[in-house]
C-alpha cells in the first residue's frame, strides 16, 4: 500500500499525472493527513536534491572563474557570459543555445579559451534528443512594431528624463568573436537604472550609450544613387561580427571609448569594384544615441533611442520590441538601427534595419529599410 | 554594472559575486526548462535575477533587523543552504552511490529526459533509467526516514 502512495507521490512530482489525477490526487491530500505528509516529506526530498544541485553548480562556477577567470575579470558581464557560455559547452543539451547571439559571442570567445580545458565537469555529450525552445526574438510582437514617435524634447524636458537615483553606471564591454580576437573592438558605454522620472511606472532594464558605426562608401562623383542601384557588396567579413571583439590579452577589460576603432580584415571582390570600395572605420567625434530597453506596466517591452543634441532631440520608440545587441551605423551621415536578423521581422521580410530619422518634432511611421545596398553594407 | 548595483544599495562586493553565481544558476535551471524562451540578452536578463534577488535579500534584512545598515554579515541568497531539512537531504545524496546521485540530480536539478539519462548512465533504456531513479529516490527516503523522525524532518 505504501510503496502504491509512493509511486503516486513520485508520479505527481514527476509531472506524469493527467489534469484528472491531479485533481484527484489533490482531494485525497486533503483528506488524508497521512499521505499529506508522506507527500510533503517527499517534497522536501525533491527540494533537497536541486538545492544540492544548485550549490554544487555555484561552487563550480565560483570555482572556474576564480582559477581561470577572476584575474582578468573587471567586467562581472563578461564574467557572466563567459561562465553561462561555459556551463552551456559543458551540457550538450544546451547547444541550441549557441544559435542564438549572444551566447554564441561568448562562447567561442571560451572555446577558444578553454580549448585545452578538461574541466567540464558535468557530463557531456555530443547529441541531444532534448530540445529547447529558445528564440532569439523580440517579445509581444505585434504590429505596431513599427509605431515611431519623433518628439521634440525642449532643453528643459531633458532634466524631466534623467535618471532618478540611485543611478548604476559601469562600462559595459559586449565581446564578439570572429574567430580573430585582435581583428576589432568596440564599446558600448552603458548604464542601468532603476526608474525614470518621467514615467517612472515603467521598469528600466538596461541603458546604453551607442556610438554609431561609421560606414564609409565613397561613392563615384555625381552618382548619389549608386548606393541604390548597385545590388552586391561583396564584403566578405560581416562588420557586426567583429563589432565588440577585445584585443585577446585584455579579454574582460573594456576598451576605452576612444580607442573603439572597427576593423575589416578581408573582402571578397565586389562586382562593381571600380564603383565602391568599402571602408569601414568608427567615428570617435560623434554625438551618441542613448539606448533603453524597458518595460512597462504590462511587462511589454519597449526601446527608446535618443540622439541627444541639445536643444532638441530625437526620439524614437519601437514599441512591442526587444532588439538584442542593437547597433547604430552612419552611412553617409543617415544612422540606421540594426536589431539583427532574426527578430521576429524576419518572418515579415523585414530587414531588422530601421532609417533613424533625421526631423524632429513630428510624428510618423517608419518601415524597415528595404534598400538592399544598404543592408548588405550594415550586415556585410 | 551588478558590483555597482550591489554596492550602491547596501550590499559589498562580495554580495556581487554571489548573487551573480545565485543568478547564473537560477538561469540554468530556466534554461532547462522546456518551455524556457529568452527574451532579452543575457546580461539584462542576469541583471533582473540580481536585482531581484537582492531586493529580496533588503526585504529579507530589514524584517530581520529593521535596518538596512548591517555590517559584517554574510550575503544571504536563494540558495540558502541553512535549512536544516535540505542539509540532511544533501548529505544522504552524497552518501548515496554515484549512480544514484547522479541520476537523481540529472533528473530533478538539470531536467534531462529519461532518455537522456539513460544514455548517459549507459542504461538500457528509458524505462530501466526511471525504475532507478524511482529506487534512487525511495532508498534516499528511507535512509533518511530511518534516522529521522518524520515531522522533525519537515520543515
Amino acid at each position: 500500500m505504501m510503496n502504491e502512495i509512493d509511486e503516486r507521490i513520485i508520479r505527481y512530482y514527476d509531472h506524469e499525472m493527467s489534469e484528472t489525477e491531479v485533481k484527484d490526487f489533490h482531494a485525497v491530500l486533503e483528506g488524508n493527513s497521512e499521505i499529506k505528509s508522506q507527500w510533503e516529506f517527499y517534497g522536501n526530498i525533491i527540494e533537497g536534491i536541486k538545492s544540492e544541485g544548485g550549490l554544487e553548480l555555484k561552487e563550480y562556477i565560483k570555482e572556474h572563474v576564480k582559477t581561470e577567470e577572476i584575474e582578468e575579470q573587471s567586467n562581472l558581464w563578461m564574467y557572466a557570459a563567459a561562465s553561462v557560455a561555459f556551463l552551456m559547452l559543458s551540457y550538450f543539451a544546451i547547444y541550441s543555445y549557441l544559435e542564438t547571439g549572444n551566447i554564441k559571442e561568448a562562447a567561442e570567445i571560451i572555446t577558444l579559451k578553454d580549448k585545452k580545458s578538461d574541466k567540464f565537469k558535468f557530463w557531456k555529450k555530443d547529441q541531444s534528443k532534448y530540445s529547447l525552445t529558445i528564440k532569439d526574438s523580440a517579445r509581444f510582437y505585434k504590429d505596431s512594431l513599427l509605431a515611431l514617435e519623433i518628439a521634440r524634447m525642449e532643453s528643459d524636458s531633458s532634466a524631466k528624463d534623467e535618471i532618478s537615483s540611485p543611478e548604476m553606471s559601469a562600462d559595459v564591454a559586449m565581446y564578439e568573436n570572429d574567430g580573430n580576437l585582435e581583428s576589432a573592438e568596440i564599446t558600448l558605454e552603458g548604464k542601468a537604472v532603476s526608474s525614470i522620472a518621467r514615467r517612472d511606472e515603467f521598469m528600466v532594464l538596461t541603458q546604453v550609450n551607442v556610438i554609431p558605426i561609421k560606414l564609409s562608401v565613397p561613392i563615384n562623383a555625381n552618382d548619389k544613387d549608386v548606393l541604390e542601384s548597385v545590388q552586391t557588396m561583396g564584403i566578405g567579413t560581416r562588420l557586426s561580427k567583429s563589432r565588440i571583439s577585445p584585443p585577446k590579452k585584455e579579454v574582460g577589460k573594456a576598451p576605452a571609448v576612444s580607442d573603439a576603432e572597427v576593423k575589416i580584415t578581408e573582402s571578397k571582390p565586389v562586382t562593381d569594384s571600380t564603383a565602391i570600395k568599402p571602408k569601414v572605420k568608427s567615428k570617435t567625434n560623434i554625438s551618441r544615441f542613448k539606448l533603453q530597453h524597458y518595460e512597462d506596466e504590462n511587462g511589454t517591452a519597449h526601446i527608446e533611442l535618443k540622439n541627444g543634441t541639445a536643444p532638441a532631440e530625437v526620439q524614437l520608440i519601437l514599441f512591442n520590441i526587444w532588439g538584442d545587441n542593437p547597433l547604430i551605423f552612419e552611412i553617409e551621415g543617415i544612422y540606421y538601427l540594426d536589431l539583427g536578423q532574426n527578430g521576429p521581422w524576419a518572418s515579415k521580410g523585414g530587414s531588422g534595419i530601421w532609417k533613424i530619422p533625421e526631423n524632429k518634432g513630428n510624428y510618423s511611421k517608419i518601415e524597415w529599410v528595404k534598400n538592399k545596398t544598404i543592408i548588405d553594407q550594415i550586415r556585410n | 554594472m551588478v558590483r555597482k548595483y550591489i554596492m550602491e544599495n547596501s550590499g559589498t562586493s562580495d554580495d556581487a559575486e554571489d548573487l551573480l553565481q545565485d543568478a547564473l544558476v537560477i538561469l540554468w535551471q530556466n534554461a532547462r526548462k522546456p518551455n524556457f524562451e529568452l527574451h532579452a540578452k543575457i546580461s539584462t536578463y542576469l541583471f533582473a535575477i540580481v536585482r531581484n534577488q537582492w531586493l529580496k535579500n533588503l526585504e529579507k534584512r530589514k524584517r530581520e533587523n529593521g535596518s538596512l545598515e548591517i555590517a559584517g554579515e554574510g550575503p544571504s541568497t536563494f540558495l540558502d543552504d541553512s535549512r536544516m531539512d535540505l542539509k540532511i537531504v544533501r548529505d544522504h545524496l552524497n552518501d548515496m552511490g554515484e549512480l544514484c546521485r547522479k541520476i537523481l540530480l540529472m533528473y530533478y536539478f538539470d531536467g534531462f529526459d529519461m532518455q537522456t539519462i539513460a544514455e548517459a548512465n549507459e542504461l538500457a533504456n528509458a524505462n530501466t533509467a526511471k525504475s532507478k531513479k524511482y529506487q534512487c529516490l525511495k532508498d534516499l527516503g528511507n535512509t533518511i526516514k530511518s534516522k529521522y523522525h518524520k515531522n522533525d524532518f519537515l520543515s
